[in-house]
């Protein structure tokens, strides 16, 4: 007909599409039989490598593949000489670019790029630089570039400035980037250090941050990224002591093996072992120090016959320098006339609860809690964040009065019911725990490890259904009536733990 | 050569304006045998882009033709640079000198030794990324024939001064012109104007429909500053404009964000001249014959032999016979136009050419900026500003387009806008924070839209520009003139391509190549 | 699966049935259409060839028969890495017009623009163009030369691999070819990260 022009019709072009996929089978089929051979024989050469490129270029995420190239690569590296050697890195490189235009999410394609330039002698650390940056401008998220990045960044060591430049650049494109947050959170860490100790960054720069961020949640409430970046730039750095900790009873030096009650490697409370006798009257102590070289000592009290305790300032209250209370201030202030706006806005009551909280816990606790519950309501499905939120800034309340006051009994002094037992380390040396009518269900179970003195447990009226996971405790009386465990599950655990007395 | 030229089509398009070439290109996809004419010796017609020394030649032609004053008028050219640079100083710089040059002096004489880098606009539009063109030229496969660069910022006149407007998502989040609560408002607004579907939105907007953008937006606790953003320069309206016409440029707007770039908008390279010119190179792939420089005579119909209507075109005392004729407003004899008073609304134009973009940038700015009226009776005034990356200009020039609703003539409606930008001394050696101009041109045109006379079926006419900012109107018109000729007829089903393509064996082949190898198909 | 690294637009301008159709198809198909005109709705031609192992994608243009009575739009050459001008070399009225030609020529397309003059149809007995006119000329005009036969096939892919690999040297020495923020094809199905631009 006069004016159309013939085109290959769906059916044609199915069939067409299955010829090539047959087509492409066969040779696939056909090229992996022929390099597993070559393999066998050890034929490692250039046609070995043509083949297993071929094949790569169609998937680019065959590891084995890749591993025989690199084999290949090594046994050239002896007997071929440099000049050949730049030539088959450099394909190779070009290979890579290929496979990344294929996926470029390829993990092992990456890698090999990684290999080649580590283990050639001339490599162009700034040209793969803007290879990084020419493949974030295509997907400024895709975390394998931004991962790769860091590794050439280590490498070529660009000045940190530019590098923190670049992450303000990208997040200004599209600040939904976890990894481009992150990657400025280490820039920041190594720029402008915080020498005083407590907080990640120097004031200055912890205000702009805090600016910008809340610029994007305000922008995109509903971006999550951003709300990490906040709750870092908010958290406190803990202090983290490693072996440097040392104890003495009656100056004399005591020597044995930390363990930690869990078994970790990281953890917040370390027994002792030791094979000093502890008498009474004696003069004990703990000296550790500090990561800014600081020592610090602390004088253990004997409270009862053979039990001694120590205690060190405790503080939950971050600690910000005044320029970054008033940012906050100031921001709290945006966020209240925000909810006078839109008073159900869940996001913009959170932040203000966060920010109440930072700025003050002590004095806002009441708002906090009241918030926190409004927000139950509100977005029911984080409910349990927000329970837990409640059990952990109303311990903290309670903890730095039942630390003032020298109590050796731990029972819940607030209305709030607890969901999770936070902190539950500064309570170790209680002998009694009360943590009846509570909502705590099976899953704490085993952070009640920390109670290592505990003798009488009550967690009567709490919601727990098993005793799996109960730490082995040397308890007199355990209380567990008002529960829902069944009979047999009670039996089981009457084998396994010899508890005095238990109450169901 | 003239003569080979065959007698009968189907379909005779005359003039090369984007309406008659979309229709063109349309008729010859599905296969009707088309003949294209232009009276003169390039493409588009008042939709043409030129080079200096063609737009030279334009105005020569406006001004010496009465006829087509009816359409373009008050056409003022002006000059604010010197003839020929100054002699050029005997240069005696050292190498520290060097290294800042000092910037260029332009003459007009530059100008016309550096012609052919301009490519000005008569009819300067943006593309809305989805907007209706945009998505035609995608279906049907014409974007291949052209190239765009991304509009990078919007402006607005605010405060007595520029200003730009966060759009986006990234811009609101990155400015320092509105305060953080206002961030939420503005992004809240934005993104409930987005999501609103057409039964949402009358549900909205029930009691707004007698009501204005501008009470809507206050009643909804934006400040004056959001407001303008929404208003002026998100909306492009004015204090009067309609709620939910407002609601509906908006949503406009914004569903074109995030596709090619961080602004909505698209601008060609080398001009809006080019697009015509990509329909007409459809029509002809597909068997269109084109003849430009071929002005015509006469329009008659008759009733043919078997009772069918032909229309006869005169020229160049050649009689050319088709069942459609399809033409231009300003091609069309009066006598064929209905009698019945046309609607006629009149655009200001303006086009300057700078040393400079009016608000500097880390790299080479697309701008649009949009003013809200300054004074009570004027309209929005929309400005464009290109430099050279688009084609538009030599390196260290920007030309910059005004386009609003006439309300005097060009020059009164426009030139206190520009003053508000531009330098207009003409002097290249002050180091002042606003460009200087070096030329400009004021024009008006006219936009007319009128129908055939009553019980003519088969002749088409298709209006010129219009002052909307996209393409919109002549795409739509476009496709009706199409489904008139063609009823029932796909309009312009996607092209396909080359290597979908069969080629029918029907040719003997010729020896095989010697020494080609490895490329078997 | 797009492996090409180069993409490089080529197009043809001369007048009416000097044989630039038959040039594109005989290299592009191996063919020789015989009969008038260009195949309806055939925009441009693809041929991947290879340069020093590299893959190099041409797209051929031809002038969808606007040239007939001269009116080729100007969109035709925009954006063409290399143009090919192409008479016929028993036919003086066709070399007449290139001065025509290379005027449009310098007005639309880049002025970096590779340019070849081609004299086409050596099988023909009844030449009226002695192989050194077409060369002087070329000469002058700053264009590479070269006769060819679209029929017998003769110096047609020589042709086009000369414009492949003088592009592919061009690309090289421009190292990396930078992303200028052109957009290019907005359906992108046309585009390629690496292809090559020479636009300025």
């Amino acid at each position: 007909m006069h004016g159309r022009i013939k085109v290959r019709t769906s059916e044609e072009e199915k069939a067409k599409k299955e010829k090539e996929r047959q087509e492409k089978l066969k040779f696939f089929k056909h090229a992996m039989q022929k390099i597993q051979s070559k393999r066998k024989e050890g034929e490692e050469d250039d046609e070995q490598l043509g083949i297993i490129e071929k094949v790569l270029l169609a998937n680019p995420d065959i590891y084995t593949l890749w591993n025989i190239r690199r084999d290949i690569l090594s046994n050239f590296k002896k007997i071929k000489s440099e000049e050949e050697m730049v030539k088959l890195y450099d394909s190779e490189l070009t290979l890579t670019e290929y496979c990344l235009k294929v996926n470029p999410k390829s993990y092992c394609a990456w890698h090999q790029r990684e290999w080649v330039l580590v283990n050639r002698s001339d490599p162009n650390w700034k040209k793969e630089l803007d290879l990084c940056n020419t493949y974030l401008k295509i997907d400024e998220r895709n975390f394998h570039t931004w991962d790769y990045r860091r590794f050439v960044v280590g490498q070529c060591k660009p000045p940190l400035q530019d590098e923190f430049d670049y992450t303000t650049e990208k997040l200004y494109d599209n600040f939904s980037n976890y990894s481009a947050w992150h990657y400025r959170s280490k820039m920041l860490v190594e720029l402008y250090p915080d020498l005083e100790g407590g907080r990640p960054i120097q004031d200055s720069h912890h205000k702009h941050e805090l600016k910008m961020v809340q610029s994007a949640a305000f922008t995109d409430p509903d971006d999550t990224s951003a709300w990490f970046y906040q709750r870092w730039l908010l958290g406190a750095v803990k202090e983290y002591l490693n072996n440097n900790i040392q104890l003495y009873i009656n100056d004399e030096c005591v020597n044995g093996e930390w363990e930690s009650c869990t078994g970790y490697e990281y953890d917040d409370l370390w027994i002792l072992k030791h094979s000093h006798k502890i008498l009474t009257k004696s003069h004990i102590k703990v000296e550790y120090i500090m990561n800014n070289n600081g020592k610090q000592s602390i004088v253990c009290n004997e409270y009862q016959p053979l039990v001694y305790i120590g205690k060190s300032e405790i503080s939950f209250q971050n600690q910000y320098s005044k320029p970054v209370v008033e940012e906050l201030n100031d921001q709290l202030d945006s966020c209240r006339q925000l909810l006078a706006l839109e008073p159900d806005n869940r996001w913009t009551l959170l932040t203000t609860t966060v920010f109440l909280h930072c700025i003050d816990p002590k004095l806002h606790h009441l708002e906090v809690i009241d918030n926190l519950q409004r927000l139950k309501k509100l977005d029911y499905q984080r409910a349990g964040y927000y329970n837990d939120l409640i059990s952990m800034w109303s311990i903290e309340q309670q903890l730095q009065n039942d630390y003032n006051e020298n109590i050796d009994k731990f029972h819940i002094r607030f209305g709030e019911k607890l969901t999770s037992l936070p902190h539950l380390q500064y309570y170790s040396f209680c002998q009694t725990v009360d943590l009846s009518n509570q909502e705590l269900t099976s899953r704490i179970l085993p952070t009640l490890i920390k109670l290592q003195h505990c003798k009488i447990l009550d967690l009567s009226n709490n919601k727990l259904t098993s005793l799996d996971g109960f730490p082995a405790l040397q308890l007199e009386q355990l209380i567990l009536k008002g529960n829902e465990i069944k009979e047999e599950d009670i039996a089981s655990f009457k084998e396994k733990h010899c508890v005095t007395k238990i109450i169901i | 050569m003239d003569d080979d030229l065959p007698t009968d089509f189907q379909v005779i398009v005359v003039g090369t304006g984007m309406v008659e070439s979309i229709v063109a290109a349309a008729c010859s996809r599905i296969g009707k045998n088309v003949l294209h004419l232009d009276s003169s010796d390039h493409y588009g017609g008042l939709w043409a882009s030129y080079n200096f020394e063609g737009l030279q030649k334009f105005i020569k032609e406006i001004n010496s033709d009465p006829n087509r004053q009816l359409q373009v008028y008050n056409l003022i050219e002006k000059w604010y640079i010197d003839k020929d640079s100054p002699q050029e100083e005997t240069k005696q710089e050292t190498e520290e000198e060097k290294t800042e040059p000092p910037k260029k002096i332009w003459s007009q004489a530059d100008f016309a030794s550096e012609y052919r880098k301009f490519n000005i606009d008569m009819t300067p539009k943006l593309l809305f990324s989805r907007g209706p063109l945009v998505e035609l030229l995608i279906s049907s496969n014409i974007a291949r024939y052209a190239e765009f660069r991304c509009v990078t910022r919007v402006l607005t006149w605010l405060n007595d001064k520029l200003n730009p407007v966060p759009c986006s998502r990234a811009d609101v989040f990155a400015t320092e012109a509105v305060s953080i609560v206002e961030k939420r408002m503005l992004m809240k607004m934005l993104t409930s104007i987005v999501g609103y579907n057409e039964e949402e939105m009358d549900n909205e907007f029930k009691d707004w429909t007698d009501k204005s953008f501008k009470d809507y937006l206050t009643h909804k606790g934006l400040t004056p500053n959001l407001i303008h953003y929404v208003l002026y320069a998100i909306a492009g309206g004015s204090d009067a404009m309609p709620c939910l016409e407002g609601v509906r440029e908006c949503k406009k707007f914004l569903m074109s964000l995030g596709r090619y770039g961080n602004t909505p908008f698209l601008w060609p390279m080398y001009g809006s001249g080019e697009l015509p010119q990509g329909f007409c190179r459809l029509c002809a792939v597909f068997g269109g014959v084109y003849c430009l420089n071929r002005p015509i005579d006469s329009v008659e119909t008759k009733t043919g032999d078997e009772g069918k209507e032909i229309v006869v075109i005169g020229s160049k005392s050649k009689n050319l016979n088709c069942d459609h004729l399809v033409i231009g407003i300003n091609e069309c004899p009066k006598d064929l136009l209905s009698s019945e008073p046309s609607e006629s609304s009149d655009i200001s134009k303006a086009i300057f050419i700078t040393n400079g973009t009016i608000m500097p940038s880390e790299k080479e700015p697309l701008t649009l900026l949009r003013f809200p009226p300054l004074d009570e009776g004027d309209n929005p005034v929309t400005v464009l500003e290109v430099g050279p990356a688009t084609g538009s200009c030599p390196k260290g020039l920007f030309a910059v387009y005004f386009i609003t609703n006439k309300v005097k003539d060009a020059e009164s409606d426009l030139m206190k806008y520009a003053e508000k930008i531009f330098d207009m001394t003409g002097d290249q050696t002050k180091a002042g924070d606003k460009p200087t101009c070096l030329w400009s041109l004021f024009y008006n045109v006219k936009d007319v839209s009128a129908g055939v006379r009553d019980g003519v079926e088969t002749v088409h006419v298709c209006a010129g520009p219009d002052a909307g900012l996209d393409f919109d109107r002549a795409v739509i018109q476009s496709e009706q003139i199409f489904k008139k000729i063609c009823p029932g007829e796909e309009f312009l089903p996607r092209a396909p391509d080359p290597e979908d393509i069969v080629f029918e064996d029907d040719v003997t082949h010729g020896p095989e190549f010697r020494g080609d190898e490895g490329d078997k198909e | 699966m797009e492996d090409y690294k180069f993409l490089f637009k080529v197009v043809l301008v001369g007048n009416a049935g000097v044989g630039k159709t038959c040039l594109v198809r005989r290299f592009t198909q191996g063919l020789f259409p015989p009969g008038q005109g260009a195949t309806i709705g055939v925009d441009f031609m693809i041929k991947t060839v290879e340069v020093d192992g590299e893959k190099v994608k041409l797209q051929i243009w031809d002038t969808a028969g606007q040239e007939r009575f001269r009116s080729i739009t100007q969109s035709y050459y925009r954006s063409a890495h290399a143009l090919i001008l192409v008479y016929d070399i028993s036919c003086q009225p066709t070399f007449d017009c290139l001065p025509d030609w290379l005027r449009e020529i310098e007005e639309y397309a880049n002025n970096k623009v590779l340019r070849i003059l081609v004299g086409n149809k050596t099988d023909r007995e009844d030449r009226e163009i002695p192989r050194h006119i077409g060369e002087d000329f070329a000469q002058r005009h700053g264009m590479y030369f070269l006769e060819t036969s679209a029929k017998e096939a003769e110096n047609v892919e020589r042709l086009f691999m000369e414009i492949a690999v003088e592009l592919m040297e061009q690309a090289k020495c421009k190292e990396l070819p930078k992303y200028d923020g052109s957009l290019g094809p907005i359906n992108g199905k046309t585009s390629s990260e690496t292809s090559c631009c020479l636009r300025s």
